[in-house]
């Protein structure tokens, strides 16, 4: 299926292609994520169930023995999955309070922290752990309020929260559109952890626009998406040559080839 | 009509029934459930007027923007730390340390606000204006000159050749002491290297031009030189999915870079110049080596100064030979070599240590050799020359005059190279020979934390009677000053950064103050000055200069005009200078067999004893082979076995490097791998080896050197070589209690030994012998 | 005829208008107290007039509330903005000028404003999308605000800390802008005119 239509109608897609290849692990891009859109630091944070990081780098091995042993990393945004046929997003689908929706205009995971109960039902429906509880509430210690972003806004204890694509950035890029009578272009709209990556491994964009980098890289066959029989049917994809990173990206049985099997 | 209680609750049901049809309860709903989400707690940060400032990360050498929010009612405020997409090698990328810089800036908690002075009483700091803390150390440094005691003041800065350690050199030498360290790094030992055979100190490597890259043991992808620059180069090898260059990486543990390598040459731990030479043997026994420049190189053939480096290598360093030293296969080294030699872009590569610590020279020497033969100095892709920035010194030469001998030794028959470092310093003036020291000035760094084998240089500071600390940070050297000054963070202060190890274009990088965080901090070189006018005499007339921006600005007078040149932060030159390398060595020619090294043992010692001299520098090859690039096995293996492991360092980006103490955002984006159960180091091992030594995943352990011992938990790796155990650097801090970083993990610098490089004299620290059992 | 009995007779219709005074006091008080209890009155730090400062400038609201390069809207005018025009000594002759130009013009110090139509942190709102792509008048939301002589008194929810505005006037939740600035009035406009209404359009 080409790319633009495994989507359903709607003017962009706004998704990613992350070369696994490329990404060295320096954690580059999680922090500027943190730093951009206010995730503060927990006094703990070595206890990783509840320490929040919108872009995670989970770093994995090929488990063979000495010499042969190799580490790559998977930079793990919110997947903004759609779901077969336009909706059925997972997390969205299972919220009961409307705090996240679908915009099938842009793509994009809503996650509303105001109106958000904090029943967690989303974090459990995401198959991709993109989604955190505030089990506490952020200390902002000593001075360490001063840098946030205005931007965006920081949230209470109690709440789901998880990455956004940088939405507020599309936010003011379409901002400065509106007063100069453009259009928002591809460089216009970036996320921050696609600008901090010092290896340029990320590259986001409108995956419908053919003329976006990211809309024609993410064509290749090398291309694929985490855990993608599961359904989900979501925008960040992933990019290696190596088989054996291929294969960790889901649960294939032992004599099925990753890129053989269909997804459904 | 009774007033019963009949009448009552028909009264009190109507007032119900009235109550809930006005709009009180829902409204108060509707309020109660906006009062949940607006706790007046969570913080509510000002929107403002955007800005975008451009400087440039010392620590890093990253060309960044700072966003600045001018909010209408609370004013200025820096929010976010990005790259800067217009710098011409790191072009907008960031890395840990960059992104969280405004942690370091703004975090109360980690910042000397205003002068402390010690009270003696109570053993703790107490606040005090500039004025007192200025004439407390210019007294007692006065103090000091009048009784003939100046050489016993030592210095301890951070880099020698920015303006804050120009301004501290001058500043030392004016005053009468030979005594100032500096911290010492690969830039220093590719400057020896570079020395000794061909004669240019300026040395860099055209990894953005070159396609195929040998690493040899430096952690290409996690701290060599400035990290975003060398990831931009990778970046550009692996451009739209397309492989078109290739990285060998050679080393003992699958980390990064290794990984992201397109070939891993796992080797035996510290065998990476056997390895280079391995491969240079494989060259010329192919005959694919360069013969015009190389091949005319002094010392290449037999000659009059006995065997030359060609027969050297065959005699020593055949693949087998290299196979049996290292680990790597034979038919691997050949494989490696010819593809090294068929592209026409290749370079090989060395730097710094996985701790930071500054390579070994002769290692450094055997890559150098390796590029020559393969004939790409000067050339695009290939070892290059840089040309000077063209920095105008900042006023005549100052120099020590005393007949006072250093406490490092540097100079003497014992350390005839090598550079100013704190180790040697510490240990000289802790030894007491010839003198002890009264009065210690840390300037900017973190020595008692960072320095190697810091634990020497901690108590080193503990002897001094007075230790003056010029920092930003509470940290684990401030507190042991009497008086501490507040100086700024690159963020806030005058300033400026060379070029990054390694760079094949000249860089310079300018910082400028961009917010006033707090009221009384002010900048290095401006506490320095302040501090130079203040004695007055010989001291203020070797530091004219008012105020850092004016040093700074008579420093740039041949770039620019500093107002313009701080706006835009950076000097990058366009394009590496490609060319000749015009070789200033004694024989004019590229020198295998290096005269500049043979001229100083001569010196030292007559023609005698040379044999002497180099073994008292370290060397253990005899015959000209000594002054040649060759492989010393590392101090440190000799000590390992019979139940001790060799303790490394991991590198990675996600610890902080250098003096610069780990963040919040840091420490967060650690991995279990690293720091687990809040507070706890892990260490990684090969899981055959921790079953060697019964241990198990997540098993307490002791790490023992002679230095010093850490706890760490056990991490079973396989990527890791057997025998070893490998730590993370830049945890464990202790000074400052705040809720962060307070004794997160251990320090590997508090563990690692060092030992003086055969040859160069530098510390390094990359391998100690250590034992591990169960805490 | 028992007592129960006479008791049952003697109730008449009457008894019921107490049902009738409890309902129509405490709806009252209801409707009374609710504002009462919940508002806080809070003073501005001195009077303003709109309209004085309408007649002097050429370009209507856009004279001081103006967008920024990057398409973000200045809202209340800082210091700066006001120097433009005033000068370090009053123009006019009232109270109220003076009080600025002594405690806050001459002294560089932003004036404190409590500002009417503030939405809360977790709010989006793009002027530029409202006032320039889509033309509206700055009157559609803010009514006669820039007409006015005087400030009206400013209103704080003890609560939530909103202003009252953000409710509306009508304690019923009645109305649409300019009277009242709540979610589901956006919603409504957006839809009547069918711009999107997903949840980051004007969430963030």
């Amino acid at each position: 299926m080409s790319l633009a239509n495994r989507y359903s109608a709607g003017e962009h897609r706004f998704g990613m292609v992350i070369d696994i290849d490329k990404c060295t692990g320096c954690g580059g891009c999680t922090v500027a994520c943190m730093s951009e859109n206010n995730v503060g630091v927990l006094y703990d944070e070595t206890d990783k169930i509840r320490s929040i990081t919108w872009m995670r780098v989970y770093q994995v091995d090929n488990g063979k023995p000495f010499p042969e042993t190799q580490v790559a990393f998977f930079p793990r945004p919110c997947l903004h999955c759609e779901g077969s046929h336009g909706h059925h997003t997972p997390c969205v689908s299972v919220c009961p309070a409307t705090a996240t929706d679908y915009d099938p205009q842009t793509g994009i995971v809503s996650q509303i922290i105001t109106r958000c109960i904090g029943c967690r039902y989303c974090v459990g429906a995401c198959p991709y752990h993109a989604r955190y509880f505030n089990w506490f509430d952020t200390p902002w210690p000593a001075g360490l309020e001063r840098p946030l972003n205005p931007a965006v806004a920081p949230r209470m204890r109690g709440v789901v929260e998880k990455c956004t694509f940088c939405y507020h950035r599309y936010q003011r890029a379409k901002n400065k559109a509106f007063l100069g009578g453009g259009k928002v272009e591809e460089m216009d709209y970036q996320t921050a952890c696609t600008e901090a990556c010092p290896s340029g491994a990320i590259t986001f964009g409108d995956l419908k626009n053919p003329n976006h980098k990211v809309a024609q890289l993410a064509q290749s066959p090398e291309c694929f998406r985490l855990l993608e029989r599961l359904g989900t049917n979501n925008k960040v994809y992933y990019r290696t040559t190596r088989a054996w990173v291929r294969r960790l990206a889901d649960n294939y049985l032992k004599d099925e080839k990753p890129g053989q099997v269909a997804a459904s | 009509m009774n007033w019963d209680r009949r009448a009552f609750v028909k009264f009190a049901v109507g007032a119900v029934v009235g109550l809930h049809a006005s709009p009180l309860v829902p409204k108060l709903m509707d309020d109660s459930a906006i009062w949940t989400q607006n706790w007046n707690w969570v913080p509510n940060p000002e929107d403002g007027a955007l800005a975008f400032a451009n400087t440039v990360n010392p620590a890093t050498g990253t060309g960044v923007k700072v966003r600045v929010i001018a909010g209408r009612l609370k004013g200025e405020r820096l929010i976010r730390v990005e790259g800067n997409p217009e710098h011409p090698t790191s072009k907008g990328g960031v890395v840990p340390a960059d992104a969280s810089a405004l942690q370091n800036l703004y975090y109360d908690d980690f910042r000397v606000k205003t002068p402390l002075i010690l009270d003696q009483r109570t053993g703790m700091h107490v606040e005090a204006s500039w004025e007192q803390a200025l004439d407390l150390v210019a007294g007692k440094l006065a103090e000091l000159h009048k009784a003939g005691q100046a050489h016993t003041v030592a210095a301890l800065g951070t880099e020698a050749k920015t303006l804050d350690g120009e301004l501290l050199s001058r500043f030392m030498a004016a005053y009468g002491s030979p005594n100032t360290s500096f911290n010492v790094s690969a830039s220093d030992t590719l400057a020896m290297a570079g020395w000794a055979m061909t004669g240019e100190e300026n040395l860099g490597f055209d990894l953005l031009g070159a396609n195929y890259v040998i690493s040899f043991g430096t952690p290409l992808l996690e701290g060599f030189g400035s990290p975003v620059a060398v990831r931009k180069a990778f970046a550009a090898w692996r451009k739209d999915f397309k492989r078109t260059g290739t990285l060998v990486q050679v080393e003992p543990r699958a980390s990064v870079t290794a990984s992201q390598a397109d070939q891993w040459l796992a080797v035996k731990p510290g065998t990476e110049a056997a390895v280079a030479l391995g491969l240079c043997q494989v060259l010329i026994q192919e005959g694919l080596y360069d013969r015009s420049i190389a091949g005319a190189a002094l010392g290449f053939e037999d000659g009059d100064k006995g065997l030359g480096f060609k027969t050297l290598l065959a005699k020593n360093y055949s693949p087998g030979q290299v196979a049996q030293i290292s680990g790597v296969p034979v038919e691997t080294l050949i494989t490696v070599a010819k593809a090294f030699a068929k592209e026409p872009k290749a370079v090989a590569v060395c730097g710094p240590g996985n701790g930071g610590e500054p390579g070994r020279l002769l290692d450094f020497m055997a890559v150098l050799a390796l590029n020559a033969l393969k004939g790409n100095l000067g050339k695009p892709g290939g070892l290059v020359a840089r040309q000077p920035l063209g920095l105008k010194p900042l006023g005549e030469a100052v120099a020590y005059r005393g007949d006072k001998p250093r406490l490092d030794g540097l100079g003497t028959a014992k350390r005839p190279l090598g550079a100013a470092d704190h180790l040697s310093l510490a240990k000289g003036a802790l030894a007491g020979a010839p003198y002890k020291v009264n009065l210690a000035l840390v300037a900017g760094g973190n020595p008692a934390f960072c320095a190697p084998q810091a634990g020497v240089v901690r108590d080193f500071l503990k002897s001094v009677p007075f230790v003056v600390a010029i920092t930003p940070y509470l940290d684990e050297s401030s507190s042991q000053a009497q008086v501490v000054l507040p100086c700024g963070t690159f963020l806030e202060s005058w300033g400026d950064s060379l070029t990054p190890y390694g760079a094949a274009q000249a860089e310079y990088g300018l910082h400028r103050p961009l917010i006033k965080a707090y009221e009384k901090v002010k900048s290095q070189g401006d506490v320095i000055l302040a501090l130079a006018a203040k004695l007055g005499g010989a001291v203020a007339q070797a530091l004219p200069h008012a105020t850092a921006e004016a040093a700074l600005k008579a420093r740039t007078a041949g770039l620019g005009e500093l107002a313009k040149l701080a706006k835009k932060s950076y000097v990058v030159q366009e394009k590496p200078v490609y060319g000749n390398l015009g070789f200033k060595t004694p024989s004019g020619k590229l020198e295998f067999f290096s005269m500049n090294l043979h001229n100083l043992a001569v010196k030292l010692s007559g023609e005698g004893g040379m044999a002497k001299v180099l073994k008292a520098m370290g060397v253990s090859a005899e015959g000209p082979a000594a002054l040649m690039p060759h492989y010393e096995p590392p101090a440190a293996l000799a000590k390992a076995g019979h139940g001790r492991l060799v303790l490394a360092a991991v590198a990675s980006l996600r610890t902080p490097k250098g003096d610069q103490p780990i963040t919040p955002y840091m420490l967060k984006v650690l991995d279990g791998d690293t720091l687990a159960n809040k507070d706890q180091m892990v260490v990684e091992m090969n899981p055959q080896t921790a079953h060697d030594l019964h241990l198990y995943e997540g098993d307490l352990v002791k790490v023992t050197s002679t230095a010093g011992s850490t706890e760490a938990r056990v991490h079973m790796f396989a990527g890791a070589a057997p025998g070893m155990v490998f730590m993370p650097v830049g945890l464990g801090h202790y000074a400052s209690q705040n809720a962060y970083t307070y004794r997160r993990g251990g320090n590997y610098n508090q563990v690692a030994e060092a030992t003086a490089d055969p040859l160069s004299g530098l510390p390094t620290w990359g391998l100690t012998p250590v034992a591990v059992s169960k805490a | 005829m028992t007592t129960h009995e006479q008791g049952q007779a003697k109730r008449s219709g009457a008894d019921w208008l107490l049902f009738v005074v409890g309902f129509v006091l405490f709806s009252a008080l209801g409707f009374w107290g609710t504002p009462a209890l919940l508002y806080a009155e809070k003073p501005q730090p001195f009077q303003f007039s709109h309209k004085v400062h309408m007649e002097q400038v050429s370009e209507g609201c856009k004279s001081c509330h103006s967008f920024r390069e990057d398409g973000s809207f200045t809202g209340i005018p800082s210091t700066d903005k006001c120097k433009e025009c005033h000068s370090d000594s009053p123009q006019g002759d009232t109270p109220q000028e003076k009080t600025f130009v002594e405690e806050y013009l001459n002294k560089g110090k932003p004036v404190d404003w409590q500002v009417y139509s503030k939405q809360p942190a977790c709010v989006f709102f793009s002027h530029a999308a409202h006032a320039e792509n889509a033309g509206l008048e700055c009157k559609k939301c803010h009514g006669d605000h820039g007409d006015s002589e005087k400030l009206r008194t400013y209103q704080q929810n003890r609560l939530t800390g909103y202003s009252r505005d953000i409710w509306g006037s009508s304690i019923l939740g009645m109305g649409d802008p300019p009277k009242r600035m709540k979610m589901d009035n956006c919603a409504d406009c957006h839809r009547a005119n069918g711009v999107r209404d997903a949840c980051f359009v004007c969430h963030k």
